[in-house]
């Protein structure tokens, strides 16, 4: 039996038994993982309130049949900053609801780990534009896991696709189709988008937040990696926009 | 295994927290019982779907259309004290320090669970707020992520409405399920419930 430790992000919690939590954690190092914390709903729990969603824990685990057996638990990181507004949980628990659909149990992420922490830590500063942050987040992500959208050349004959606007986007061609490639069954993207993808995507998840970018620009980013995402991963995965609670 | 078993094993396996190893167990010990016993069971299961219903109002269990507190003059109409689970109610009434009316949400707002506001009686509850003899709505709901992002929710949406809203939060550990927070805490946090601005 081997006792492991690690730091991780509590991403999934659900109840088990009576009093029980079966938590899925991600980690630098451990990459994602489920383990059993017995005990922890009871109010003299020593897991106190630890596995809080969201929350970045130092957990001490060995591995049983199944689902690893976590012994002991303590918090890091609880973003208080971020508790303070409705809108950035929501994209906080959006983020790590991506996370747990993207990645299968075991897999080791470093990258993507990063950039959740990256993710949460700008959530929990104050005056700052959640969905920016959340679209990103998606972006780069997509990237870590080899599905950025191609933006600049032609996804099907690799020209350059000049700055015309509405520019044609095809999902299944992986990206931006020039006027010579396209079917007519490609969906359009303004300019604009264009550019705010390629400043995310440049631009460090903690400095996201400074860039200028338009309501509709938004809301056109993640329909575009809604449809994106649901041709390569085969499910939906981003939320509707308007499930969002505004900041308070 | 012969097909009656298998059938109340499988059965059995849909609850929360039973395996197939449990599931075993308890049928085999229903089976050394007296068969008076497993028809009562069978009777008080039954029951569960015939008599018991869901409040019209405010999705507490009930008997009728109304459940007890609704329906009880007694009570105090002016404010609604919202949960998320019907069973949060019966633990707040057990501290004896409220006598208004409650909703239940069915729930807490959860993107990771892939249940959003639409998917909660929260719609049903700006509604009750309308009435002019609401003063005051009440959140019970947990200091955990879920029931923060939850609670601000409910906050923007009953803003525009002529009512005070106060959350009781205060006092219970961050965290926790409603469920697992003793009486005197709880019943301390209804007393020291704060506005929300
Ligand atoms: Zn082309
Ligand atoms: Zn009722």
């Amino acid at each position: 039996m081997t006792i492991e430790k690690a730091t991780v992000f509590v991403i999934r919690k659900v109840n088990f038994k009576d009093s029980d939590y079966v938590v899925t954690l991600f980690g630098r190092g451990s990459g994602k993982f489920a383990g059993i914390a017995k005990g922890a709903r009871k109010l003299e729990s020593k897991f106190g309130g630890v596995f809080d969603l969201l929350n970045m824990v130092e957990v001490v685990f060995y591995q049983s049949s199944g689902l690893d057996f976590i012994s002991e638990a303590e918090l890091i990181e609880n973003w208080e900053g971020m508790r303070n507004s409705g809108e950035a949980i929501d994209a906080g628990l959006r983020s790590a609801r991506m996370v747990n659909k993207l990645l299968e149990e075991g897999q080791r992420e470093i990258k993507a780990y990063d950039l959740i922490e990256e993710t949460l830590s700008s959530l929990d500063e104050s005056q700052v534009r959640s969905r920016v942050v959340e679209l990103s987040f998606y972006l780069k992500l997509f990237r870590h896991l080899g599905y950025q959208p191609q933006l600049m050349e032609c996804s099907r004959c690799g020209r350059p696709v000049e700055d015309e606007d509405p520019i044609k986007f095809s999902p299944e061609a992986g990206g931006v189709v020039c006027t010579k490639c396209s079917t007519g069954n490609e969906f359009q993207i303004s300019a604009g988008l264009r550019k705010v993808f390629v400043k995310l995507i440049r631009t460090p998840q903690s400095k996201v937040k400074r860039l200028k970018v338009t309501e509709n620009q938004l809301q056109e980013g993640f329909t575009l990696l809604d449809r994106f995402g649901q041709f390569h991963f085969g499910q939906k995965l981003i939320l509707r926009a308007g499930s969002s609670p505004e900041p308070l | 295994m012969i097909e009656p078993l298998e059938r109340v094993i499988s059965e059995f396996k849909k609850l929360p927290g039973i395996g197939q190893k449990t599931a075993e167990r308890l049928i085999f010990h229903l089976l050394t019982r007296d068969s008076d016993e497993v028809y009562r069971l069978s009777e008080a299961l039954k029951g569960l779907t015939e008599e018991v219903k869901r409040c019209q109002v405010c999705g507490n269990f009930s008997l009728g259309d109304k459940c007890e507190i609704c329906s009880d003059p007694k009570r105090d109409r002016g404010k609604i004290c919202v949960v998320s689970r019907p069973w949060d109610i019966a633990k707040i009434e057990s501290t004896h320090k409220y006598e208004g009316l409650y909703h239940v949400l069915g729930g807490l707002v959860n993107p990771i669970e892939d249940v959003s506001p639409e998917d909660l009686s929260i719609s049903e509850l700006t509604e009750r707020a309308k009435d002019d003899r609401v003063e005051e709505v009440i959140l019970a709901l947990e200091p955990k992520t879920e029931g923060e992002s939850t609670s601000m929710y409910i906050v923007k949406k009953l803003r525009p409405l002529d009512v005070e809203v106060s959350r009781i939060a205060q006092g219970i550990p961050v965290g926790r399920d409603l469920e697992f927070t003793d009486k005197a805490t709880l019943g301390k946090a209804f007393e020291g419930r704060r506005g929300v601005d």
